[in-house]
């Protein structure tokens, strides 16, 4: 069973996110800032994280920046309510694999999430 | 500078959401100037905006209805405002305002955005300061809902 670390500062999100990845035989880690999410990526050794930006600590584009410095191989997906064309950009040169903006299909999440799985 | 023609992208992105996450048709009300000083609904999300446009966006309604909201939000009923309802209040608020943030980057004002604030209470008074909020009046079957947007305009297109 694929692990998934997501860490949104938002716990409806988190318990949305989670709910639907569960109901598709995921098993679910959660953090709630980006700083807890470098954390637990290590602790808990995620398949896949998705990650959103706005975060209190350390928002997301940090917490990729760290967690690729330290783990090349890291699949982060970005979800998030800012999809500014340079936002999406700065994810990209930082390292994410794909980039969903809120509020998303739950087809479009679930389609990510197995692509890094696979890949 | 205040510039209301880029009140558009806040308009679009509540109705998109209302609409798709709410199934909740919006009609919008009369557009007004007001001072900074005003008192606030009984719910309050307040995103700080910083960038080519700075200054604050606050989404504010009675808690009746964000009740009805976070339970449209949710899927499940919300007798108590607690904490699952106001993260889901909140995050109607980050989700608008980041929309809305798509579509100023589109006029020429790229943004960053403060993670959300939630203010509550009776008779609270929230002050914008020196900027002047634009109060989008927007109603729904779900309840009334004001957007507030505070924002200078640092760099016109």
């Amino acid at each position: 069973m694929a692990k998934i670390l997501v860490a949104d500062d938002a716990m409806f999100m988190r318990n949305r996110t989670s709910r639907l990845l569960t109901a598709n035989g995921y098993q679910v880690v959660e953090a709630s800032n980006g700083e807890e999410a470098v954390r637990r990526y290590f602790e808990e050794k995620p398949d896949v994280v998705l990650m959103d930006i706005t975060m209190p600590v350390l928002d997301g584009i940090e917490a990729l920046k760290q967690l690729r410095a330290k783990d090349p191989g890291a699949k982060v997906v970005m979800v998030t309510a800012l999809g500014q064309k340079s936002m999406v950009l700065e994810a990209i040169r930082a390292g994410a694999r794909d980039f969903i903006v809120k509020p998303f299909e739950p087809e479009r999440l679930l389609e990510a999430v197995k692509k890094q799985c696979q890949e | 500078m205040f510039r209301a023609g880029l009140v558009n992208p806040f308009l679009e992105s509540a109705y998109s959401f209302l609409k798709k996450e709410l199934s909740a048709e919006v009609t919008r009300g009369q557009l007004r100037l007001e001072e900074s000083r005003a008192t606030s609904g009984e719910v309050n999300v307040a995103i700080g905006v910083t960038g080519d446009a700075e200054g604050i966006v606050i989404y504010s309604m009675s808690e009746r209805t964000a009740k009805a909201m976070a339970t449209a939000m949710i899927g499940e009923s919300v007798p108590v405002f607690e904490k699952l309802a106001e993260s889901a209040i909140a995050e109607m608020g980050n989700i608008i305002t980041g929309q809305a943030a798509i579509g100023l980057e589109e006029c020429g004002y790229v943004c960053k955005l403060s993670p959300p604030t939630l203010i509550s209470g009776k008779g609270v008074v929230i002050s914008t300061l020196d900027i002047q909020r634009l109060i989008i009046p927007l109603e729904t079957p779900l309840g009334y809902l004001e957007i507030c947007v505070a924002l200078r305009y640092l760099r016109p297109k």
